[in-house]
């Protein structure tokens, strides 16, 4: 006999940029429509999220979007319509819940499995720390940190039934991919350019990176999404993006899109020989893409982002050719330190090194995607937990 | 109250009316993600054991327990003998000494935790200093500090280090969180 479904309350405060509220909507989407769960979103921005929710109605305080009941999260709608948690309560990647959500946890009779979903990380120390039932030192009652991670031993990435599969079939279908890139305004393939991808934090030294990839002189279109460093692309190509518009610098040769769906912006990874990513949504979407890329890591104090970066490389570009990783990692520090002064991004070296990059990447994409995803994990714990509550 | 970033291996902790003895306490950070406590206890009543993991601003109930300062003299067994400024022995179990263990020296001073008249535990020095007994050969030009590499103490224990320390230096530890702080000052 099939289990009843999980019933989940997950709680999204958006911190800033769309990073937050993307992950936690692709986790909602799966844990609905994949494992079957009826789902509660509570998010507190609904101008952010709309961006990458165009379904979502700004004006209603509750809806149904795409198979989860999406919530406003404000005083008036947690006093009002909040009255009972579901099996599981989800504070989502560093947010505070709700003090009355909190009372009814704490005196509930048989509390909810209570999780706190930290973000992705690839270190090591992560696997010690994961899904540990922890007694909540004020309330007697258990909460778990869940750690997103690549490894078995960690909570996993979220992937949707069949995702590996559709990009494959995408990445081998010449006719869909001409056909999805006329649709967003994009040239058809040509072997003749290498394919890049931009989405960087505003802090990036885009200019270098752009002058270095000019000097290789090799053909190079670079699809960059609305809203991405925009400053430093009008400097550079001595005009504002705009969508739809080509604009040729020498060998460089810039797309610039509308403000990309989920959807789309999966097909742009699947579609670019080189994505350069930011934050944490996008880079597990480029891992699922199979090809090259290069991480923009959100930036912490005192750079306690830069051993989360290292980690990452150790754990997906570990078997990779040393002369190719180190060409990676020395890119990628420069990427997220700032750029250097005296020294220029081992570009054309970089993209002599592509193929082999590529080789690599699907096959690191692929036995990755053979370890069950974020929400498989998540609910196989809750069951586990829930049985032995009785 | 105590956040539990400042729960320390040795100190006694009530959760849902139990009495807890904190038996290790091992800090972490990473970039975005919250920095946390993993904490291994000791029931004081049914000696069982149990872990957890805090954020460090979670909030905890501590118990104030007595405390003396002793030196550790000498290894019983799976016992470890203290002793007070009037020759006074006290002896706590290796179960309840598991952080310690990692700094433990002869002589060394700190203080023993009691509990209803009887050594529970011992609370070490939030800094210490110890040498550097192994560790790889200084990395040329990095003055940094940005690079870490492992080092093995005079005690066993391995820490991180920056990449210019070499054998034979002395350096300051927080035994809060395990991690380097500076090279000694020489007296």
């Amino acid at each position: 006999m099939n289990a009843a479904p999980l019933k989940i309350d997950i709680f999204c405060h958006v911190v800033d940029n769309l990073g937050d509220i993307g992950v936690c909507w692709r986790f909602c989407k799966v844990l609905a429509r994949d494992q079957g769960c009826y789902v509660r979103l509570f998010v507190d921005d609904f101008g952010a999220f709309s961006k990458i929710e165009p379904m979502l109605d700004k004006t209603r305080d509750v809806q149904h979007v795409e198979d989860v009941e999406v919530f406003r999260w404000d005083n008036a709608v947690i006093t009002n319509l909040y009255n009972g948690c579901g099996d599981v309560v989800i504070e989502a990647l560093a947010c505070t819940l709700p003090e009355k959500v909190e009372m009814l946890i704490a005196e509930s009779r048989k509390p909810p499995v209570w999780i706190d979903l930290e973000y992705l990380s690839a270190e090591p120390w992560i696997d010690t720390h994961h899904a540990i039932v922890s007694m909540h030192p004020q309330y007697g009652v258990n909460k778990t940190l869940f750690f997103i991670g690549f490894s078995e031993k960690s909570g996993g990435l979220t992937r949707e039934k069949g995702l590996i599969e559709q990009r494959l079939a995408f990445q081998a279908d010449p006719a869909a991919q001409d056909a999805w890139r006329a649709k967003v305004g994009l040239p058809p393939r040509d072997t003749r350019f290498i394919d890049l991808s931009l989405f960087c934090y505003a802090v990036s030294p885009v200019e270098k990176l752009l002058a270095d990839l000019q000097a290789t002189g090799r053909p190079i279109r670079l699809m960059v999404p609305a809203g991405v460093a925009t400053e430093p692309l009008t400097r550079f190509m001595g005009q504002k993006p705009e969508a739809g518009v080509v604009v040729q610098k020498g060998n460089l040769y810039f797309h610039n899109l509308t403000f990309l769906t989920q959807d789309d912006y999966d097909r742009l990874l699947w579609s670019c020989d080189l994505n350069f990513v930011r934050g944490e949504d996008s880079l597990v979407r480029a891992v699922w893409a199979g090809n090259p890329l290069v991480w923009d890591i959100y930036k912490q104090q005192e750079d306690a982002h830069m051993p989360k970066l290292r980690a990452f490389h150790d754990h997906y570009w570990g078997g990779l050719a040393p002369e190719c990783r180190e060409i990676l990692d020395f890119f990628s520090v420069m990427w997220n330190e700032g750029g250097r002064q005296d020294e220029d991004f081992p570009a054309d070296r970089l993209l002599a090194c592509l193929p082999r990059i590529t080789e690599h990447a699907r096959l690191v994409s692929l036995k990755q995607a053979e370890q069950d995803d974020l929400a498989t994990r998540l609910v196989n714990f809750v069951r586990e937990q829930m049985k032995n509550q009785g | 109250m105590k956040f539990a970033q400042e729960v320390r291996s040795g100190n006694v902790v009530t959760m849902n009316g139990n009495l807890l003895l904190v038996t290790k306490a091992e800090f972490s950070k990473s970039g975005r993600n919250a920095s946390v406590m993993k904490f291994k206890f000791r029931n004081l009543k049914t000696g069982s054991p149990s872990e957890g993991i805090y954020k460090t601003d979670e909030k905890f109930e501590d118990v104030q327990l007595e405390h003396k300062e002793v030196k550790y003299s000498y290894a019983d067994g799976d016992n470890y003998v203290f002793m007070d400024g009037e020759y006074n022995q006290f002896e706590v179990s290796k179960d309840f000494m598991e952080d310690a263990l990692k700094y433990l020296e002869e002589e060394m001073p700190c203080e023993i935790v009691m509990y209803e008249g009887k050594p529970l535990s011992i609370e070490l020095p939030v800094k210490l200093v110890r040498e550097v007994i192994y560790t790889e050969p200084a990395v040329k030009g990095d003055t940094s500090g940005k690079v870490m590499k492992p080092a093995r103490l005079s005690t066993g224990h391995e820490i991180a280090v920056p990449g210019f320390i070499e054998i034979g230096e002395k350096i300051e530890i927080d035994t809060r969180t395990d991690e380097y702080v500076s090279r000694a000052k020489v007296a």
